[in-house]
C-alpha cells in the first residue's frame, strides 16, 4: 500500500483534499439529520456521495500504485461524470426555485447542449491523441461553469425584487446559489489557466490546485450544509 | 525546503482573500435584502392603510346617504302625515258625527302610513344590511328607495349564480354602484337607468347605463371626476377594473368588471 505516496500527494495540495474529505462526510450526516427528504434534497444527497466517492477511488488508486495513465484516464472520465451530473443537479434546483421562464429553458437547454459537447469531446479524444486534448477537456469543464452563472445572477436578482417574509440566511437557497457562484467564479479561470500553469508555472501547480479547485469546491458543500442546516425546502 | 513556507503564505494569502470576498460578497447581500424588504414591508403597509382608510370612507358615506334618506322621508313623509293626521283631530267636529268618523279614519290610515314608514326606516338604520343580508339584498332596498323617489325608471337585472363574498368587498361595490346613482341623480337627468349584475365563474360584471346627458370624459373641469376617481379607486383595491363609456347627449355606461376573489 503506497501510504507515503498518498500522504505526499495530499501534502502537495495542503490538506485540501483530507478537508473536502471530511466536509463531505459531514454534508452527507447534515443532510440525513435536518434535511427535508424530497427529489431535490435526494439529488443533492447523491451529488455529494457521486463526489465522495470519486474521491475515495482516487486516494484507493494511488495506494494501489496505479499507473499515471490509468489515474489519467479515471479522472477524465469522473471529471466528466462529475460535471454532467452536478449541471443536472442545479439545474434541477434552479427550475424549481427560479421563476422567470427563459432562465428555465436556459437551464434546460444548457444541460441538453453541456452533454453533446461532452459527448462529443469523448468521442474526439478517444480517437485523436493529442496534447491539445488536456486543453479541450479544461475548456468543456470552464464551460459548465459558465453555463451555471446566469441562473445564480437571475436568483439574486429574483430574491432582490422579490421579497419573501424569511431571513436571508434563513433561507437554504441562498445558500446553494452562493456555493456554486463562487465556485463557478473561481473554477472558470482555473480551468482555463491550469493548462498553462502546469507547463509553465509547474512550481505554483500544487498552490494553485488548492486554492482555485479544492477550496472552493470546500465551500460549496459547507454552504451545501449551511443550506441543510436551515431545515426548510431547499427550493426558498 | 526554503520555498516550502513561502508556498504556505502565499497559500494561506490566497485562501484569506477568497474568504474575505465570499464574507463580504454575502455581508452586501444581506444589507441590501433586508433594505428591500422594509421598502417592501413599508409599502404594504402604507397599501393596507390606505385600503383601510377607502374601507372606512365607504362606511362612513354609507352611513351618511343613510342619515340623509332618512331625514328626507321624516320631512317629506312622516312629518307630513302626522301634520294631517294632527289637523283632523285638531278639527275634530263633536257635532257632526259622520264627518268626525271620516276624519277619525283618515287619522288612522295617515298614522298606520307613518308607522309603517317608521318601521321602515328603523331597518335601514341598520347599517350592517350587507353582512347580514348580502350585497343583493342592499341593492333590492336600494332600488326601491330609488323607485320611490320617481325620478326614473330603473330597471335591475341580476344573470348568472349569484355568490357571497368577503362583506367587505360586497360593502365596497354596493358604494360605488351607490356613487353611480348619486351621479345620475345629481347629473345626468335620465329617463331610464338600468342596473345589470353579471356573475361570472370568476368574477362578477357590474353595467350601469343611464340614457341622460352623457359628458365629455377628456374635459377635466368635468364635475364628476371626483365621483369617477372615488369609484376607480374602490374598483382597484377589488384588483377590477372600471369602464366609461359616455358621450354628450348618448347617456353614459359604467362597467366594473371586478374577480370574486
Amino acid at each position: 500500500m503506497n501510504i507515503q505516496g498518498l500522504v505526499f500527494n495530499l501534502q502537495r495540495t495542503y490538506f485540501t483534499e483530507v478537508v473536502l474529505f471530511l466536509i463531505e462526510i459531514i454534508a452527507i450526516l447534515i443532510w440525513a439529520i435536518y434535511a427535508p427528504k424530497n427529489k431535490i434534497s435526494y439529488l443533492f444527497f447523491l451529488y455529494i456521495t457521486f463526489d465522495l466517492l470519486i474521491l475515495i477511488i482516487n486516494w484507493i488508486l494511488i495506494l494501489q500504485y496505479t499507473s499515471p495513465e490509468i489515474k489519467k484516464i479515471f479522472i477524465n472520465i469522473t471529471n466528466t461524470l462529475v460535471a454532467l451530473f452536478e449541471l443536472f443537479v442545479y439545474n434541477t434546483f434552479f427550475k424549481q426555485t427560479l421563476i422567470n421562464t427563459w432562465i428555465k429553458k436556459w437551464s434546460r437547454y444548457s444541460f441538453i447542449f453541456y452533454s453533446l459537447i461532452t459527448v462529443s469531446y469523448t468521442i474526439y479524444s478517444l480517437c485523436h491523441k493529442s496534447s491539445l486534448n488536456s486543453y479541450l477537456a479544461y475548456s468543456v469543464g470552464a464551460l459548465e461553469f459558465i453555463l451555471l452563472l446566469p441562473p445564480c445572477l437571475v436568483f439574486y436578482y429574483q430574491i432582490l425584487n422579490l421579497s419573501v417574509d424569511i431571513n436571508l440566511q434563513k433561507r437554504p437557497s441562498f445558500w446553494i446559489v452562493t456555493g456554486i457562484f463562487f465556485y463557478s467564479i473561481i473554477s472558470i479561470p482555473y480551468y482555463l489557466l491550469t493548462t498553462y500553469i502546469s507547463l509553465i508555472k509547474h512550481e505554483y501547480k500544487y498552490i494553485y490546485e488548492a486554492t482555485l479547485f479544492y477550496l472552493p469546491f470546500t465551500i460549496n458543500f459547507i454552504f451545501l450544509i449551511k443550506a441543510f442546516k436551515c431545515k426548510k425546502c431547499l427550493t426558498i | 525546503m526554503q520555498k516550502m513556507p513561502y508556498n504556505i503564505v502565499i497559500f494561506l494569502a490566497v485562501v484569506s482573500a477568497i474568504i474575505l470576498l465570499m464574507l463580504t460578497f454575502i455581508f452586501f447581500m444581506t444589507i441590501t435584502y433586508r433594505k428591500r424588504q422594509n421598502i417592501l414591508q413599508h409599502s404594504i403597509e402604507r397599501i393596507k392603510l390606505d385600503n383601510e382608510k377607502v374601507l372606512l370612507n365607504s362606511q362612513l358615506e354609507i352611513q351618511e346617504q343613510t342619515f340623509q334618506h332618512i331625514s328626507r322621508e321624516i320631512h317629506d313623509n312622516i312629518s307630513l302625515s302626522l301634520t294631517l293626521a294632527k289637523l283632523n283631530l285638531h278639527t275634530f267636529d263633536w257635532e257632526n258625527r259622520k264627518r268626525s268618523a271620516d276624519k277619525i279614519a283618515a287619522s288612522i290610515d295617515l298614522l298606520t302610513s307613518s308607522i309603517a314608514q317608521l318601521s321602515d326606516i328603523s331597518k335601514s338604520l341598520d347599517a350592517d344590511i350587507i353582512t347580514h343580508h348580502g350585497l343583493l339584498e342592499a341593492l333590492e332596498k336600494e332600488v326601491n328607495r330609488i323607485r320611490k323617489t320617481g325620478l326614473f325608471e330603473l330597471k335591475f337585472v341580476i344573470s348568472g349564480s349569484p355568490v357571497y363574498m368577503e362583506s367587505q368587498r360586497e360593502l365596497i361595490i354596493f358604494r360605488i354602484i351607490q356613487e353611480a346613482f348619486n351621479n345620475i341623480i345629481k347629473h345626468a337627468s335620465a329617463s331610464a337607468v338600468g342596473l345589470e349584475l353579471f356573475y361570472y365563474e370568476q368574477k362578477l360584471v357590474v353595467n350601469i347605463s343611464d340614457n341622460g346627458k352623457g359628458f365629455d370624459q377628456t374635459n377635466r373641469e368635468n364635475k364628476n371626476q371626483a365621483g369617477l376617481r372615488n369609484m376607480e379607486t374602490r374598483t382597484k383595491i377589488l384588483s377590477g377594473e372600471m369602464n366609461i363609456c359616455s358621450r354628450p347627449g348618448t347617456g353614459t355606461s359604467l362597467t366594473f368588471n371586478i374577480p370574486l376573489v
